[in-house]
């Protein structure tokens, strides 16, 4: 059955071939655990995902009516406070796994040439779910998210000279405010999920490029592709 | 020479278990520790919130570079520490690279942990 819908696709949008390629990688012989972790971070981060689609679906980026919204999906929203929880863990979840790929990445040696840039589009997911659950803090509008942003955006403050530029861009202005809410709400379900998917199509297309080379440098274990199983 | 074994479809049960984890992972912690309703903000009287188990260690290399060196802390080391990760292909290219870049990640690591633990263990 699935077969029948993924040819009816394959047909008109030739799907199978590139990612046929893809999937049919080689592998190492045996696919240690630690060779998971890049695909789970990114399983997380799929769950990160959807789960932040469904809550815009209820969540109200104002100052007035942010911390209502958020008790309203808590409180009467189907399944609201699951879908809110799972959203929240699933960021430390992230960056956990994050974390544990790059080491096994580091431990294999695979961050060295040839495959630099994609270590460098690698710790630039990191930077972005940083970035995320810093501007996902301050959504909430509460009493903690209100100060620690308050407290986080100052620290911008302390660089010589621009400083207080600095500050007022992050803020929107003097002190964090509403303005400050929208800028945040906006990084953090329009800009970073932006950019999260482009530096992963990036990743993974590298994973794509350079296990296609079917060559191991090294000569141990490590066959095609190795550096991702995704 | 064994047969070569590929992604699809010799390893893909692996794959689903592990995204299964991950999935059960989240849905198991957000049972267990549902996030609460915050308080409504108090914009007048000043709070020092902790911030998320990821950012604590900021928060406590921050309390070691008080008044004018504030900017060491805040930005200078946690900048550097994102540099080095980046461009540590760099750091760990050539002969005894490795062992160049391996002690720089571990010392940013250990660094990362040790400060958190600290802020997790002091009020």
């Amino acid at each position: 059955m699935i077969n029948l819908i993924l040819n009816w696709f394959d047909r008109r949008f030739g799907i199978k071939k590139p990612h046929g390629e893809f999937l049919t990688r080689f592998t190492p012989d045996r696919l240690s655990f630690p060779y998971c972790f890049g695909g789970m971070a990114f399983t997380a981060f799929l769950i990160s995902a959807a789960t932040g689609l469904m809550l815009s679906l209820y969540y109200v980026p104002s100052g007035k009516e942010a911390l209502g919204s958020i008790a309203q999906i808590n409180r009467h929203v189907w399944l609201g406070w699951l879908v809110r929880g799972v959203h929240k863990w699933s960021a430390s979840i992230l960056i956990v796994l994050i974390t544990l790929h790059a080491m096994r990445v580091f431990i294999s040696k695979a961050y060295r040439p040839p495959r630099e840039l994609n270590w460098m589009a690698g710790s630039l997911t990191l930077f972005i779910t940083l970035a995320s659950g810093f501007t996902g803090y301050l959504l909430p509008w509460d009493q903690k998210a209100y100060w620690a942003t308050t407290v986080g955006t100052s620290m911008a403050g302390t660089v010589p000279y621009a400083g207080g530029a600095l500050v007022k861009l992050l803020r929107g202005g003097r002190a964090v405010s509403g303005a400050t809410l929208t800028r945040f709400y906006s990084m953090h379900t329009l800009w970073l999920p932006f950019m999260m998917a482009l530096v992963l199509w990036a990743h993974f297309h590298m994973i794509k490029k350079q296990g296609l080379k079917g060559a191991n440098p090294n000569g141990s274990g490590n066959a095609a592709g190795g550096n991702g199983a995704l | 020479m064994a047969k070569k074994r590929s992604l699809y479809p010799d390893n893909m049960d692996k794959v689903f278990m592990a995204g299964f984890i991950v999935f059960e992972a989240a849905l198991a912690a957000a049972l267990l520790y549902p996030p609460a309703i915050g308080q409504k903000i108090d914009f007048v009287a000043q709070y020092q919130p902790r911030p998320e188990w990821y950012f604590l260690w900021i928060y406590r290399l921050l309390r070691y570079f008080p008044g004018g060196l504030a900017v060491i802390g805040a930005v200078v080391i946690p900048a550097g520490f994102g540099l080095l990760i980046f461009f540590m292909p760099y750091i760990g290219r050539g002969g005894n690279g490795h062992v160049k870049a391996s002690v720089i990640g571990a010392g940013i690591l250990a660094t990362v942990i040790a400060l958190t633990l600290v802020a997790v263990f002091t009020v």
